[in-house]
């Protein structure tokens, strides 16, 4: 089975847990793209910032099973853009945190805020 | 209690603009990037939402932690205001998905409906009137974050 194939039958199984074989190798899923998701944004809110949130989900097959979950900063007006990712344990649900994670999601978020905002300047009609 | 809404200075600021109301409500005029910079507000990225506790002081009582439906309506039978974390994708007069603060002011009093089917008003910081609209989607909205809630009491006069 192609990994393309793969994924997209994983993404649309709603049933956890479940197991994926390929290649001599299987992975349990414990924890579905909803609540990794889910799990991420509500890190990202109580321990980060409150704009950062969880967007695309992609299962990654490894040595382990786990969900990326791109983090994005959003706005009132939408998404500004994409500032990092955090791990989870599709087995476990364990998000896979290292102690510098939040700072350089944050580092990430204050660069494309100071980015976007200098391009907002420059877009300004000069008088 | 006599709020008025406050809206948010720029993205980020909707909980310093949730407390700013609350403590206006309770008789003490603050700044919003006053009480922003306590609480480690980024402009356009914001803070985690526990960082309210960081406005605690003798004159000012904040509580902040998970909790159910019946700690709202008893927070409001008391005339205390619940700031509610919400993900907006859950609120029909919202057209884009954030992470948002906002302050619960009124649930409609129907005790015999249930409580998904009632109404609530909510001052949300990013809007420049008071929202009416139903408790479903609000919890709905809530339990995307975990149902996280602060409390912003006045300890001292």
């Amino acid at each position: 089975m192609q990994t393309g194939e793969l994924i997209k039958r994983v993404n649309e199984r709603n049933q956890i847990p479940f197991s994926v074989s390929a290649a001599s190798q299987e992975w349990t899923i414990n924890v579905d793209a909803y609540h990794a998701r889910r799990k991420v944004s509500n890190w990202l809110a109580n321990d980060v910032a409150m704009l950062l949130m969880g967007h695309t989900v992609t299962l990654v097959l490894a040595e382990r099973s786990y969900w990326r979950i791109s983090v994005v900063l959003t706005s009132s007006k939408g998404i500004r853009g994409e500032v990092g990712m955090v791990n989870v344990d599709a087995d476990t649900g364990e998000m896979l945190l290292t102690p510098e994670l939040a700072d350089s999601l944050l580092q990430a978020a204050t660069a494309l805020v100071s980015q976007q905002s200098n391009h907002e300047l420059a877009a300004q009609p000069t008088t | 209690m006599n709020l008025q809404l406050s809206q948010q200075l720029e993205d980020g600021y909707c909980l310093a603009a949730c407390v700013q109301m609350l403590m206006a409500a309770q008789g003490i005029q603050r700044e919003q990037t006053d009480l922003a910079r306590v609480m480690g507000v980024r402009p356009r990225i914001g803070a985690a939402f526990p960082n309210v506790l960081r406005l605690a002081s003798r004159v000012w009582r904040i509580t902040c932690r998970e909790g159910a439906e019946t700690d709202l309506l008893r927070t409001l039978s008391d005339d205390v205001l619940p700031v509610l974390a919400v993900n907006t994708s859950q609120l029909p007069y919202w057209h884009n998905t954030t992470q948002n603060a906002i302050v619960l002011a009124e649930i409609d009093n129907s005790p015999n409906q249930n409580l998904h089917e009632r109404m609530a008003v909510v001052y949300d910081p990013a809007f420049s009137e008071p929202m009416c609209v139903s408790m479903g989607d609000v919890l709905m909205a809530w339990d995307e974050m975990d149902n996280f809630y602060a409390l912003i009491e006045r300890s001292a006069k």
